[in-house]
C-alpha cells in the first residue's frame, strides 16, 4: 500500500501549514477570550511520520524526558488522536482559569482532561472547519504518567504504523505554563486533509 | 419512510435511560428528563426555569460556569468522567441490592445545541450511569494492587530464602571445619607437649652438660699442667666450643619459639572448635577489653598507639570469654595491619538495643576482593607461621552466637574498622526457635 503522505509534496506541505496556523488563530482567540488571558498556540509543525516513529520524537526533541500524557480521540471523516504533553507536574498552574479550587489535589486529574479537550478542540474544530469536515469527540483520559514519550509510544502504537503528526505548542506566559500536542491523523484519513489543501491551493 | 414527529422525539428524549438536561448560558434549567427526575426525586416543574446549581448546592458552581463557558465560547464538547470527579450528582447507587456503591457513578458529556438559525442557545448535558463498569474497574484495581502486594511479599520470602540458605552453607562449613580442627587440635596437642616437655628437660641437661664441661675447664685450669691445658685448648679450638655452646643455646631457644607457635595454633584451633565453653553472664565489655588489652599488651605496646574512646554501655548477656577472644582477634589484626607509628581505637557505645565494640586501626586496609572472603576460616594475606586465617571465623561464628553482627569497612591504605553489634540480651530459646 502506497501511503497517502509518502506523496505529500512540499507545496501541499506548505499549505497544509497554512490551514493550520489559521485554525490555530481562531483557536487561540477564542481560548483567549475563554480564560480571560493572552494564550498562544505556536505556528504547528507538520511531520509525516513515515520513518520510524523515533526519528520523529528525536526531531521533536521531547521523545526522553519523563512526561504527563493524556489523549483524546476525534471520530468522522477526520479520524485520530490528539496526545497532549505535560510537565509531570501537571497543569496546576492553570486551575484558577479553569474554575479548579488552587489547592485540590483530587481535582488535578480532572484539570488535566479539561485541558486535554479544550485544547483537543481548538485544534481539531478549527482544522475541521477549515476542510469541512464533521466530527465527533471520545472522552480524554490519562494515557501514562511520568513516563517519557518516546516509551508510551512504543508501547501503544503498533510497529510500522504511519500517520501525519503535527505538532503544536500551547502556552500561556502570564502563568508560565506550555505543553505540546501531537496531533495525529490516521493514514486513511488524510486523504481528507489532502483534498482539501489541493483545494485551497488551487485557489491562489 | 416517514419522519418521526417532534412530540416522539421529546417522548424519546423524556424516557431514555440516560440523564439529558438542556442549560443555557445562566445554568438555568429548560428540559429535564425523566432519568434525572427519577434519580434526583425534583419533577420537571421543580427543575425547569431554576439554576442547576441551585438545585444542586453539591455541584461546584466555578466547575460548571467553566464547562459551559468553553462549551459556549469554543462551540465544543466538555466531558466530565467518573475516574476524576465519580458522582457529580448526589444519585443513589444503581445496584441498590448487589452493589457496593452507595452512589452512582457516572459520566458527562456537555455539547453545544446548534439551532436551526446557526446560534448557539443551549447546551445539552448528557448524563450516563457508569456504575457497573465503575464498580469493575474499581475490583481489578483492588485485585490488582492484591497481586502487587503478594508478588512483592513473595520476592522478599525468595530473598530471605536465599538468605538463610547462604547462612546455612556458611554455618555448616563453620561445623565442617570445627569438627575436623578439633581433630586435628587433639592429634597435634599431645606430640606437642611431649616435645615441648622433653625440649623443656633437654634444655636444662644441656645446661648442665655446659656447667660441667666448664667445671672440668676450671679444673684444669686450676691444676696447672701446661701440656694438658694446650691439649685441651687445641681440642676445644677444633670442636669449636665456643660456637657449640652459643649455638646450641639458639638451637634451643628456636625450637621453644616454634613450638609456641604450634601451640598457639593448636589452642586457636581448639578455642575455635570449642566454641560453646563458658557461661552465660552479664559481661563489663569495658573489662573484657581491657583485661584482653593486657594479655596481649607485649605483642602490641611497640607498633600501636591504643586510643580507648568507651561509651556509656550497659552490661550485656554474654559468654565473657568468648568475646574476649573476638576482640583479641581483631586488635591483633589490627596490630597487624599497622605501619610505624599507627594507631588502633577502641571505641564502645550503644544505638538502640545494641551495644557496639569498634576496633578501627590506620593500616593497611583491605583490598576490596578480599572483604567477601575474610571470615572464611583459613583465610589469610600473611605469611605463613604468622598468620592461621582463623580468627576472624572464629570471631564471626561467636559474635553469631550471641545473635549480634560482625560488619567490616576497610579503604585500602587509610585503614580498617570492625564493628561488633551485640544485643543487650540474648532472646528467649523459645523465640530464637521460632525466628
Ligand atoms: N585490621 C585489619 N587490617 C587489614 N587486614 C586485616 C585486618 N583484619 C584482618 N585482616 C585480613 O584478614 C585476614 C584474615 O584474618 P584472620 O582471620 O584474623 O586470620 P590471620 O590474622 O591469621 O591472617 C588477614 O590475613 C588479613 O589479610
Ligand atoms: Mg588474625
Amino acid at each position: 500500500m502506497t501511503s497517502q503522505l509518502t506523496v505529500l509534496s512540499e507545496d501541499q506541505r506548505d499549505a497544509l501549514q497554512e490551514l493550520m496556523n489559521v485554525a490555530m488563530g481562531q483557536s487561540a482567540d477564542r481560548l483567549a477570550r475563554l480564560t480571560g488571558t493572552f494564550v498562544t498556540l505556536s505556528v504547528p509543525r507538520v511531520h509525516a511520520v513515515t520513518q520510524t516513529l523515533d526519528k520523529v520524537l528525536t526531531d521533536l526533541g521531547i521523545g526522553d524526558e519523563p512526561q504527563l500524557v493524556t489523549r483524546q480521540s476525534f471520530l468522522g471523516k477526520l479520524r485520530g488522536e490528539v496526545l497532549v504533553c505535560f510537565a509531570v507536574s501537571g497543569a496546576g498552574e492553570l486551575a484558577e482559569l479553569m474554575g479548579y479550587e488552587n489547592n485540590d489535589v483530587a481535582s488535578g486529574d480532572e484539570l488535566l482532561m479539561d485541558v486535554t479537550n479544550i485544547l483537543t478542540g481548538a485544534c481539531i474544530n478549527g482544522l475541521a472547519a477549515q476542510i469541512q469536515a464533521m466530527v465527533s469527540f471520545g472522552a480524554p483520559s490519562l494515557m501514562a504518567r511520568a513516563k517519557a514519550l518516546r516509551e508510551v509510544l512504543a508501547e501503544q502504537i503498533a510497529q510500522g504504523y504511519q500517520s501525519l503528526v503535527l505538532e503544536v505548542r500551547f502556552e500561556v506566559a502570564s502563568h508560565s505554563f506550555t505543553c505540546d500536542l501531537l496531533v495525529c491523523i490516521t493514514d486513511d484519513s488524510v486523504a481528507v486533509v489532502i483534498e482539501a489543501v489541493d483545494k485551497l491551493l488551487s485557489e491562489f | 419512510m416517514s419522519e418521526v414527529s417532534s412530540p416522539t422525539l421529546i417522548s424519546i428524549l423524556q424516557q431514555i435511560n440516560m440523564g439529558v438536561v438542556l442549560l443555557d448560558d445562566q445554568a438555568r434549567v429548560h428540559f429535564w428528563n425523566d432519568f434525572m427526575a427519577v434519580n434526583s426525586g425534583l419533577r420537571p416543574e421543580q427543575a425547569l426555569g431554576k439554576a442547576l446549581c441551585e438545585l444542586f448546592p453539591d455541584l461546584p458552581e466555578p466547575w460548571l460556569r467553566k464547562k459551559l463557558d468553553s462549551v459556549f465560547m469554543l462551540e465544543n464538547m466538555a466531558f466530565s468522567s467518573w475516574q476524576q470527579r465519580p458522582h457529580p450528582f448526589n444519585f443513589a447507587g444503581s445496584r441498590p441490592i448487589t452493589g457496593q456503591a452507595q452512589k452512582m457513578f457516572q459520566n458527562a458529556t456537555f455539547f453545544p445545541l446548534r439551532e436551526a438559525d446557526g446560534v448557539i442557545r443551549l447546551v445539552c448535558l448528557a448524563l450516563t450511569d457508569a456504575t457497573d463498569i465503575a464498580m469493575q474497574q474499581l475490583e481489578l484495581a483492588e485485585l490488582n494492587a492484591l497481586l502487587s502486594a503478594e508478588k512483592e511479599e513473595q520476592a522478599r520470602l525468595i530473598k530471605r530464602l536465599e538468605e538463610t540458605q547462604a547462612q546455612l552453607l556458611q554455618s555448616e562449613k563453620m561445623a565442617a571445619i570445627g569438627q575436623l580442627a578439633a581433630g586435628v587440635a587433639h592429634e597435634i596437642n599431645n606430640p606437642v607437649g611431649f616435645v615441648n616437655s622433653n625440649l623443656g628437660s633437654l634444655k636444662g641437661y644441656v645446661d648442665e652438660v655446659f656447667a660441667l664441661i666448664n667445671s672440668y675447664q676450671a679444673l684444669i685450669e686450676q691444676h696447672g699442667n701446661e701440656a694438658l691445658k694446650s691439649e685441651l685448648a687445641a681440642l676445644n679450638k677444633k670442636a669449636d666450643l665456643d660456637f657449640l655452646i652459643s649455638d646450641l643455646a639458639e638451637l634451643i631457644r628456636e625450637s621453644q619459639g616454634g613450638l609456641d607457635r604450634v601451640k598457639r595454633i593448636v589452642v586457636d584451633l581448639r578455642d575455635f572448635s570449642h566454641v560453646d565453653s563458658s557461661e552465660w553472664n552479664m559481661a563489663d565489655l569495658h573489662q573484657g577489653l581491657d583485661s584482653t588489652l593486657n594479655v596481649i599488651w607485649n605483642e602490641i605496646k611497640y607498633r600501636a598507639d591504643i586510643i580507648k574512646e568507651y561509651g556509656d554501655i550497659p552490661a550485656v548477656e554474654a559468654i565473657g570469654a568468648q568475646l574476649n577472644q573476638v576482640f583479641m582477634n581483631l586488635i591483633i589484626n589490627a596490630s597487624h595491619a599497622l605501619g610505624e607509628g599507627g594507631h588502633i581505637w577502641l571505641r564502645t557505645g550503644q544505638v538502640d538495643d545494641e551495644v557496639f565494640v569498634q576496633v578501627q586501626d590506620d593500616g593497611c586496609g583491605i583490598a576490596a576482593e578480599n572483604l567477601g572472603r575474610l571470615f572464611e576460616p583459613f583465610f589469610t594475606t600473611k605469611p605463613v607461621g604468622k598468620g592461621t586465617g582463623l580468627g576472624l571465623s572464629l570471631a564471626y561464628s561467636i559474635v553469631n552466637k550471641h545473635h549480634g553482627r560482625l560488619e567490616v569497612s576497610s579503604v585500602v591504605g587509610q585503614g580498617t574498622t570492625f564493628t561488633v553489634w551485640l544485643p543487650k540480651t540474648q532472646p528467649k530459646a523459645a523465640e530464637v526457635a521460632s525466628a
